[in-house]
């Protein structure tokens, strides 16, 4: 399959007011045309600046200090960490190439303007249509968001939306341009189960239609087993393993992902009327400007070695062809037989 | 885990007017909880599950008389017989606060950032007479060790917390009085999953240890499976199906519930899962449709659904398997398992 | 288990560790400190009130002395270099009368025959230091001749004096206009607050209708009611009321709308679950919480109360003379023929500008740093 974006060695850091952090480090992946990549981690793990920095959003806080994030168009490369943040070039990719979609779609839209104003608004920017001809394209993106009635709700204010609705119209947005590459973060985390059902069907019904890519950033394995091909998961800024979904819950091989899986209640695992424990990841994540030397996850890992995992970084390891670790366990394996 | 009844609440009603214009008038009422009625076992755990704005929180805090509910009974049964809380008045109130106490969802604001782990944890104790400062410190040392946290940290401010940390100090807190009841409310959804395991194991344990007796209350479904030994189930402002945590997962009698189970996301959906979906939205509780609140969404309903409101009744053959719909006995539902 | 206890080494961590077991105040103070515009008035703020505290002390002259020989006479300039060459110690030139030919106006100009020597702690009118004891010690004057840093007005009386003195008064009256309505905005504010319903639409309702109210007006008429037989002192009281009559509405919304926030708040609900008293949630919990924001409303509300009384004195309605405020020195500034022939009778205004902002620096900075626990 043809890749669509190129992260390579990305290496981000903030400004704060106790000095730089750096929140990510090193982390590269590919998005191939027409897969859901899904990003998990917990808070604080680097997972939602990755999306932003491919946005050029990091803010005036926060700079790409190394590495490459490259877009595949039809026509070439653009390489996007290059790119004026407030430029024209990347505004042009903004809405059109990647669009983005977030956890809490109120603050996404602006409450002043009703969501058809900004929805044309989108289209107009980017493919100049006529006034007429964008609000027609507005209500039919409404209508494949299974909005009902979207010829009405196109004069609505977003205020006058449910969650559920408000994300759909956000979808619409999103996708009003067909984009490459769709990047959800936590789509679903603010709506109810049955609400978050429905728009994760959207989600892979209008992938599917559109052959966009999409990059599922969510905390949530459930809906990355349920929606991705593969997954990359996120520790402290780093990626430690990516793997396709399929042998994510049975065959994946780092301590943190493994501890992850395990911590987590499974829907219908009780058998039995009793009480059992979760196996649980002991400690907490650390601050992100005090990263542990060495592995990062080392003071958490049940199968730490000391003098190994407390000194040298690990670096990513090619289990098999889609699958790669970064952890000392696997290297040891990997030196020996090599 | 057929204990006595600790706790049973009888038509509890919550009803929030609605007001509008210079002089606050009336205009209607928002139905958070209506009618609900259930009864919780000394040592056991109930899970309440529901979709936001269902009541769920409603209840809990009705129970606890951090609000007054509107009609209903709620009865503590005590050694020495049954007292009814919602008629409870000053002095007994308080003295009933004892025995019941409320775990937060936000780690954040449930503990005032301008008071130290040592005057937090300590408080419900100097309310509660403990005026001796030695012999409060103590308490609260022993308070922290049982819930992980260390008791060197006492005189930290909770800014100096995680959000898991200091979901412990909230615990350290209710467990200050020894309760026998405690309702969670949403404890462990605002926590990233290693923590959330860590805080579930640590109720589980003090459960054990403390013979506590919970109302865990919850939207996360497999959260509610692991650690409830009964489940019920809510739909605007009423309570659609209670049954043993087993059953209920995997033999629901209530479409709503089925549909629930079938919306959450797993690795191992079935293909089929489609059909289940619910289409819609939750109605609003300030203007429920008629008869069955579910209704308009379910895919079974008939003629009677939309004019007869189901009452919660047993399901034939299983006398702790309850559900509110005509049909419960005759449909066959899906779960998971 | 080292691995578990790290040693805490470099001083960041140290730092942290210290910020663990910080007060609010000190977070508070830490926040504040890097507000630098804000540092820098709070110190202007504490020499502006030293100078009202020790206004005796600090004044060359009695501000009350009449000099007829010396009237609308220009600041004189300190200086270093005279006729004979530099000289280490600051002096003044004397002045010297001089009628202009035509206009037969007269003015006064420095006469470099006439030199006097500035020096520190002089004897000159006699006081009694913070009321405590008698002196005539003055921090800085010359021992023969006049020295007027700000020039004199119309009857000849030192403006850097006069200045000084009326420091006090028109500082003072925004301390205790303030205090008294913080009083009553804390006592309406938090009933409207915690009691909600009909008592708070009422109290709002009434805050309302008193902002709706033109100020200056209404101050005129309460002003104009006070009876001409008062003492200074009464007058002064009667104008710090008249100013809170109308400056606690701001505060009482402050309060109301703090006390609203947290009844909702988490914690609040929490002490109310383990049985505290009403006293308890209102003294324990909620005053602390809002007592920083409260501190931060009342410094930008104390510049309102300064301009009040300079409004009121200016236009003669508020303290009269022998009081000396700002207000009433800038009553003498209120023609055009002054701007242009005794600019140094605005000096007091200026004055009034640093105070003011000053106030609204530090009040902003106090606001910003009046939640330290923003996630």
């Amino acid at each position: 399959m043809t890749r669509v974006l190129r992260v390579k060695d990305l290496e981000v850091c903030f400004a704060t007011t106790e000095g730089t952090v750096q929140v990510l480090d090193g982390v590269s992946f590919d998005i191939r045309k027409g897969e859901v990549l899904g990003v998990v981690g917990e808070s604080g793990c680097g997972k939602s600046v990755t999306a932003l920095s491919t946005l050029g959003l990091l803010g005036s806080k926060g700079k790409i200090t190394n590495g490459e994030i490259t877009l595949y168009q039809d026509d070439g490369e653009v390489e996007l960490s290059k790119l004026d943040p407030s430029g024209p070039m990347i505004r042009k990719i903004r809405g059109k190439e990647i669009s983005m979609i977030f956890q809490e779609p109120m603050t996404s839209f602006s409450p002043v303007y009703t969501i058809g104003n900004q929805i044309m608004e989108v289209i107009r920017h980017h493919q100049g249509l006529s006034k007429k001809a964008a609000r027609e394209a507005a209500v039919e993106m409404l209508g494949k968001v299974r909005i009902p009635h979207p010829e009405q709700r196109i004069d609505a204010y977003p205020h006058q939306l449910s969650g559920g609705m408000r994300q759909r119209a956000m979808i619409a947005m999103a996708l009003s341009c067909r984009p490459r590459i769709l990047i959800a973060d936590e789509p679903t985390t603010a709506l109810d189960v049955t609400i978050q059902a429905q728009i994760l069907r959207l989600m892979r019904q209008l992938k599917d239609e559109m052959d966009t890519s999409i990059m599922l950033i969510t905390h949530n394995l459930g809906v990355i087993g349920e929606m991705a091909d593969r997954v990359v998961v996120m520790y402290m800024g780093r990626i430690v393993e990516s793997l396709p979904v399929k042998r994510l819950f049975e065959e994946s091989l780092h301590p943190y992902t493994q501890a992850l899986l395990t911590s987590l209640p499974v829907l219908g695992s009780k058998k039995r009327n009793e009480r059992k424990r979760l196996a649980s990841i002991k400690g907490m994540v650390p601050d992100i400007s005090r990263v542990p030397p060495g592995c990062p996850f080392h003071p958490r890992c049940d199968r730490f070695m000391d003098g190994l995992c407390n000194v040298h970084k690990p670096r990513p390891v090619q289990i098999s062809p889609d699958h790669e670790v970064s952890c000392l366990l696997y290297s040891e394996v990997a030196k020996d037989a090599g | 885990m057929q204990g006595r009844v600790l706790l049973e609440v009888q038509g509890l009603k919550k009803y929030f007017p609605i007001t509008s214009g210079f002089f606050r008038r009336t205009v209607g009422h928002v139905r958070a909880v209506d009618d609900v009625s259930f009864t919780i076992r000394q040592g056991e755990t109930l899970g309440l599950v529901g979709e936001s704005g269902c009541g769920k929180t409603t209840v809990g805090r009705c129970i606890l008389r951090a609000i007054k509910p509107t009609a209903g009974k709620v009865y503590y049964h005590a050694d020495n017989g049954a007292i009814d809380i919602t008629a409870l008045q000053d002095d007994s109130l308080r003295a009933m606060r004892r025995q019941m106490q409320l775990i937060f969802q936000d780690p954040y604001s449930s503990l005032n950032p301008r008071m130290t782990v040592r005057e937090i944890v300590g408080e419900p104790l100097l309310i509660h007479g403990v005026k001796d400062r030695q012999e409060r410190d103590a308490r609260v040392r022993e308070l922290l060790k049982q819930v992980g946290i260390r008791p060197e940290y006492m005189n930290r401010y909770p800014h100096a917390f995680s959000g898991g940390q200091r979901q412990r100090i909230g615990i350290a807190r209710a467990l200050a009085l020894d309760p026998s009841f405690i309702v969670c409310d949403e404890t462990v959804s605002a926590l990233d999953v290693s923590i959330q395991a860590q805080i579930l194991n640590l109720l589980q344990d003090l459960q054990e240890k403390l013979n506590l007796t919970y109302l865990f209350i919850a939207h996360d479904l497999s959260v509610v499976e692991h650690i409830s030994d009964r489940v019920a189930v809510m739909y605007v402002g009423r309570i659609v199906e209670v049954a043993d945590t087993v059953e209920l997962f995997s033999n629901p009698r209530h479409p709503y519930t089925e549909a629930l189970l079938a919306a959450v996301p797993r690795a191992s959906a079935t293909a089929d899962k489609d059909e289940i979906l619910l289409e819609g939205e939750v109605p609003d509780p300030a203007n429920p449709p008629q008869g069955c609140h579910f209704h308009p969404r379910c895919k079974y309903a008939t003629d009677i659904c939309k004019r007869e409101r189901p009452e919660l009744s047993e399901v034939s053959g299983d006398s702790d398997h309850a559900a509110a719909c005509h049909f419960a006995s005759q449909l066959s539902l899906r779960g998971v398992s | 288990m080292s691995a578990e206890t790290p040693l805490r080494t470099s001083t960041a961590e140290i730092q942290a560790d210290n910020l663990d077991v910080a007060s609010q105040w000190r977070l508070m103070w830490l926040k504040f400190k890097r507000h630098r515009l804000a540092v820098i008035s709070a110190v202007v703020l504490v020499i502006v009130y030293s100078v009202g505290l020790f206004a005796e002390f600090l004044a060359p002259n009695d501000p009350h002395e009449n000099n007829r020989r010396v009237v609308h006479a220009p600041p004189q300039r300190i200086r270093f270099i005279g006729e004979d060459g530099f000289s280490l110690r600051p002096f003044v030139y004397g002045y010297k009368s001089e009628v202009d030919p035509y206009t037969l106006r007269r003015s006064y100009v420095p006469d470099p025959d006439q030199v006097n020597y500035l020096k520190f702690f002089v004897k000159g009118h006699p006081y009694k230091f913070l009321g405590l004891w008698e002196t005539d010690i003055h921090l800085f004057g010359v021992e023969d001749g006049t020295f007027f840093p700000l020039g004199t007005d119309r009857l000849g009386r030192c403006v850097f004096s006069r200045i000084v003195y009326g420091t006090r008064v028109s500082t003072s009256i925004g301390l205790i206009g303030v205090f008294l309505s913080l009083l009553l905005g804390i006592i309406i504010g938090g009933f409207s607050g915690y009691y909600g319903g009909i008592v708070d639409t009422l109290v709002q309702r009434l805050i309302e209708f008193l902002r709706s109210v033109p100020t200056i007006p209404l101050w005129m008429a309460l002003s104009a009611a006070l009876p001409r037989n008062w003492t200074p002192i009464q007058v002064y009281m009667g104008i710090t009321v008249i100013l809170s009559f109308i400056g606690w509405t701001g505060l009482a919304r402050v309060v109301r709308s703090k006390f609203l926030a947290l009844r909702e708040e988490d914690f609040v609900m929490a002490a109310n679950l383990l049985g505290a008293s009403r006293l308890r949630i209102i003294f324990r919990h909620m005053v602390p919480s809002f007592m920083s924001h409260i501190i931060a409303s009342v410094t930008l509300s104390i510049p309102s109360m300064i301009l009040g009384e300079t409004s009121l004195s200016f236009l003669g309605l508020g303290l009269r003379a022998p009081v000396i405020s700002w207000g009433v020195l800038l009553q003498e500034a209120q023609n055009v023929r002054t701007i242009a022939l005794t600019p140094w009778l605005l000096a007091p205004g200026f004055m009034v500008i640093i105070t003011i902002l000053a106030f609204n620096f530090v009040g902003d900075g106090l606001r910003d740093a009046a939640d330290p626990y923003v996630r």
